[in-house]
């Protein structure tokens, strides 16, 4: 059985409306894997989506305490994968026999599936991955502020017109508090905030939720100021597929292991009056690069 | 305004179209072929047949450009009913025959009471030979479909023949499974902003 739409899952993560031919899905490949090795497959997924919802959050420290301000912006966020990020190890699956564990690709890696031999002329395919390079996507973002206080927003929803996936939505939300206005000797701009995103799609094929807490600082400049941050993120993901492993079908929910890791940013944002656009490096589980153009007051 | 609105404004924005590149992707088919038998008397057997053509054909039907490889990854077997004494011993062989060519023993002699027999579906034991035979005429589709599928498909009719003596007496209904994978390739768009 191939259904449509092979890519449905970077499409549906990555918010991308690539087209692909009457392939499979990635609930094809999944279908290979039990719970135990599913999360190796799925983890460049889980490190990087994560990794670029936690990014791109802000572009400045320097929280207005006067008046009330608002931007839109459109940002767009790029992790990059090296070679550690291309494979994992797996273990075949149901009563294939003897059990080994072999070296496969991730859902980032080669595209080419693996055979393993087994008894009697018996074979185990593990599947290929999409060969990527990167994992980059886009949303829109409204920040508005008054007295110290910033509120994020990010949702972006639509239908990918297929049952294996249904609709999917992308929330986020942030609030952020000014430090620097109580310490006016400090020189530079200092805020804290907490950040929240969740990614889910109707079927369940592909859950995601982050927590990101930090600190940011800046120095205000008349066109380009420069901006830093450096957070503690956390990203959870879970899966509902069919596996295709042993006698019968079977339902997978994968639960992933949560990551944590603390995340760095440096970057700059160029104030054109009422437009401005920035532009940042982040280090963290990837190194990605971020940038934003909006329009605001 | 829907969601899907929403969506359509906002996709030129993300100017994502301008990152995706095509790539050939190995797609892994699972499925499986399934034949019962019937076990009647002290001795007997029941013959049943697979279209394998039919099989492989109904697995891929998708938009692939090539098959690189048809494997099987398992053979299993279940007890659908016993109508008959639960203590009954069976001793119970499968033999696999190409129609129009060789055969070979496919599971080897093997004996269990039915009393012990799974109504769930359990690996069985193979033997290389009857794997070797039917593998040859799956990669005989392989190459039907590589060339563009030109022609009839070939013809992978193969007779699956159970053969058995059982004591005091048998009357079951038992299931096989032949459980196969198809390796196609499928050309798909992926985003990769720094991808080739």
């Amino acid at each position: 059985m191939i259904a449509r739409n092979w890519v449905i899952l970077p499409i549906a993560m990555i918010l991308v409306s690539a087209r692909a031919g009457d392939a499979g899905t990635l609930e094809d490949n999944l279908s290979a894997y039990t719970d135990q090795t599913a999360e190796g497959y799925l983890k460049p997924l889980q490190t990087a989506f994560g990794q670029g919802l936690n990014s791109n959050l802000f572009t400045t420290a320097a929280v207005p305490s006067i008046g009330f301000h608002a931007h839109f912006d459109i940002k767009a966020m790029s992790m990059l994968y090296d070679d550690a990020d291309k494979t994992f190890m797996a273990t075949t699956g149901g009563d294939f026999t003897p059990a080994q564990q072999v070296q496969v690709p991730t859902a980032v890696g080669s595209t080419e599936s693996v055979i393993v031999d087994g008894d009697s002329g018996t074979q185990y395919i593990f599947p290929g991955g999409f060969d990527l390079s990167s994992f980059s996507f886009g949303v829109p973002q409204l920040t508005v502020s008054g007295l110290g206080t910033e509120v994020m927003v990010r949702w972006l929803g639509f239908s990918t017109g297929t049952n294996e996936v249904g609709d999917v939505s992308l929330l986020g939300l942030g609030i952020r508090h000014g430090i620097s206005r109580y310490v006016p000797s400090l020189g530079f701009d200092l805020s804290a905030g907490f950040y929240y995103n969740k990614f889910s799609v109707d079927t369940d094929l592909v859950d995601v939720e982050t927590y990101s807490f930090g600190v940011q600082a800046s120095k205000g400049f008349p066109v380009l100021s420069p901006y830093g941050g450096l957070s503690y993120d956390t990203v959870e993901m879970s899966s509902v597929y069919t596996a295709n492993v042993g006698a019968g079908e079977e339902t997978i929910h994968l639960d992933m292991k949560t990551e944590k890791t603390f995340h760095a940013t440096g970057g700059a944002n160029m104030n054109l009056g009422f437009f401005h656009a920035n532009g940042a490096l982040d280090f963290a589980k990837h190194f990605g690069v971020s940038v934003g153009v909006g329009v605001g007051f | 305004m829907s969601k899907h609105v929403v969506f359509i404004v906002l996709a030129p924005l993300l100017l994502t179209s301008c990152f995706v590149s095509t790539k050939s992707v190995e797609v892994p088919i699972r499925d499986e072929a399934t034949v019962r038998f019937m076990a009647l008397g002290v001795a007997g057997s029941d013959p049943q047949l697979i279209d394998f053509c039919q099989e492989l054909s109904d697995a891929e039907s998708g938009d692939i450009d090539k098959v690189v490889h048809v494997s099987v990854e398992n053979l299993y077997w279940r007890l659908v009913e016993n109508r008959g004494t639960p203590g009954t011993q069976v001793t119970a062989n499968v033999t696999i025959q190409r129609v129009g060519g060789g055969s070979a023993v496919l599971v080897p002699d093997t004996t269990f009471v039915l009393s012990d027999a799974d109504t769930v579906f359990a690996p069985a034991r193979l033997d290389s030979a009857g794997l070797a035979l039917l593998l040859e005429g799956m990669n005989e589709y392989v190459d039907y479909y590589n060339s563009g599928k030109v022609g009839p498909c070939p013809s992978l009719d193969y007779t699956f023949t159970w053969s058995m003596t059982a004591t005091p007496f048998a009357d079951f209904t038992w299931e096989a499974k032949v459980k196969f994978t198809i390796v196609a390739v499928a050309r798909v768009d992926v985003p990769d902003l720094w991808g080739n």
